[in-house]
């Protein structure tokens, strides 16, 4: 029951994780068509913005949580409305770019940082006593923040004129432009939103995880796996997938055995888009889209 | 005539090598509707579209409520008050009949908004019943009355509404040249393209026939009727 109970947090832990980084990599393909292959380096950079007002600088983790979000959202904004935008419709140079973005952010923190992952210190730390195990508070904190920020992102999308706007985007661009939207004003926006959600995230984990200048690969192949599973360009589902991928990484690591998650995941995900290609809630394919 | 709000002069349209609208005079005055008649093919969406800045015109110059429009922004062109309904109607089809008919506001305050919403849900019954149903789940004439809605939110000076009888049943027929009634009733013009153009004929007082690309004949209804008969457009 202890061993469950662990391996449930752990796989919630890591599905929010997912989830959070799937939510932004899904906002920024939905509304932009852009495949942003950026976003595990604005993880990145978002754990070492974290990790350097609160490590180096010394001031509260929540703060560097909150300048990991802003400067990330910054980046993003600023790298959509003069990078991205120029080329916004080809979407071969998109992924050049987005490609670009990612060996830069890499390599800027390898020269600020250095190569070795570094010691994220000041996090959340201690335990309470939950079911006979110990849970870590940062997990816990993890969990909620990272729902708080999917609460806050379905807000946004369903509740308010501009959310509504970048879903009318999202299904028919030409259309919404001729409704008086502004793509040069909601995509730079929508992206920030995008990579601050990654910058969150990478804010929130890294301490728990490891913080090195390309941790962020795997995050982003994860995610991105959790975004086709869960139905390209549906955030219910990318969400919900990557809840799903993540218990299934904590339940095969604890009863099957570590190495074996990544393979037995992959195939099952293999299987499923065989059986449907439009992924768990999605309606279009990839090839459609 | 009234007060030239659309004028179009000299319009040329290509994709590629492909000529689809050759040197075009046009014209709409205010509160006018007007038709234009051709078979698949003839150019009507490429005016349509040109108007809406959605395509660029290659040739020719444009304007608007007297400011020239030629090479003006499509979301600019939306903000000075001309709104489409497209061919294929291509609401918004994951987003419900109120937040489509809410996005056709975009421009407006929200006050102005709620109060257009109001306004359309009292005229348009059929719309208001099921106003929390996705529009993608929508017949065909469901989804033509909430793109002429969603078209008429922020109460455009000039409504394009290109082949709305399109593929409709005669009940949906009816219940679009109803609404498009209503647009009259509001003063504002409308630009109306057809290929089946008896319906459009009951609505419009002027019309134009494109033939290829290029204007074939333009005149009032009756003469329009008189030369699609005889050269069986209808």
């Amino acid at each position: 029951m202890g061993e469950f109970l662990q391996t449930m947090i752990g796989g919630l832990t890591l599905g929010a994780q997912y989830a959070l980084m799937a939510l932004g990599f899904s906002l920024a393909f939905g509304i932009l068509r852009v495949i942003n292959f950026a976003h595990g380096a604005f993880y990145v950079v978002g754990g070492y913005l974290a990790y350097w007002i609160t490590n180096e600088v010394g001031l509260p983790y929540v703060l560097g949580v909150i300048v990991a979000v802003l400067g990330t959202a910054a980046i993003g904004y600023v790298f959509e409305l003069f990078i991205i935008e120029r080329r916004i419709d080809d979407h071969l140079a998109t992924i050049v770019m987005t490609l670009g973005a990612s060996l830069i952010g890499g390599a800027a923190m390898l020269s600020l940082f250095g190569a070795q992952a570094v010691q994220f210190e000041g996090g959340l730390t201690g335990t309470f006593r939950l079911g006979g195990v110990f849970v870590p508070h940062a997990r816990v904190m993890i969990i909620v923040v990272a729902g708080l920020a999917i609460a806050a992102v379905y807000l946004l999308l369903y509740k308010t004129q501009v959310g509504n706007a970048l879903r009318a985007l999202t299904d028919d661009r030409e259309m919404a432009v001729a409704m008086g939207m502004r793509p040069k004003v909601l995509f730079p926006m929508a992206f920030a939103i995008a990579t601050g959600l990654a910058g969150l995230t990478g804010a929130l984990v890294t301490p728990q995880f490891s913080l090195a200048p390309f941790v962020g690969e795997h995050v982003l192949m994860i995610s991105f796996l959790a975004v086709i599973l869960g139905g390209l360009g549906s955030l219910p589902g990318a969400v919900i997938a990557s809840v799903l991928v993540g218990l299934v990484e904590a339940f095969v690591g604890t009863y099957v055995g570590g190495s074996w998650a990544p393979l037995i995941l992959f195939t099952g995900i293999l299987v499923l888009l065989v059986v449907r290609p439009s992924g768990l809630l999605g309606h279009r394919t990839i090839i459609d889209a | 005539m009234a007060e030239s709000l659309l004028t179009i002069e000299g319009l040329c349209v290509r994709y590629g090598g492909i000529e689809a609208v050759r040197s075009l005079d046009m014209e709409v005055a205010t509160g006018e509707t007007v038709v234009i008649v051709g078979a698949n093919g003839a150019g009507k969406s490429s005016v349509m579209n040109a108007v809406m800045g959605m395509v660029p015109s290659v040739e020719g110059r444009m304007t608007f409520d007297g400011r020239d429009v030629t090479s003006m922004p499509t979301a600019d062109r939306a903000k000075l008050g001309i709104r489409i309904s497209p061919e294929g109607r291509r609401v918004f089809a994951n987003l419900t009949i109120e937040e489509n008919i809410l996005a056709g506001g975009y421009t407006m305050g929200a006050k102005d908004r709620e109060a257009s919403v109001a306004w359309l849900f009292d005229t348009f019954p059929l719309l208001s019943k099921r106003r929390t149903a996705r529009a993608g789940t929508l017949s065909g004439g469901q989804q033509q009355l909430v793109a002429i809605a969603r078209a008429l939110t922020a109460r455009p000076k000039l409504l394009l509404l290109d082949e709305p009888f399109l593929g409709l049943s005669p009940v949906a027929i009816g219940d679009t040249s109803a609404a498009i009634s209503v647009v009259q009733a509001q003063g504002m013009a409308v630009l109306i393209s057809e290929q089946m153009a008896r319906p459009a004929l009951k609505l419009a007082s002027r019309g134009y026939v494109l033939r290829a690309g290029a204007l074939r004949r333009s005149g009032d209804v009756a003469e329009i009727r008189e030369l699609a008969l005889s050269e069986d457009y209808l």
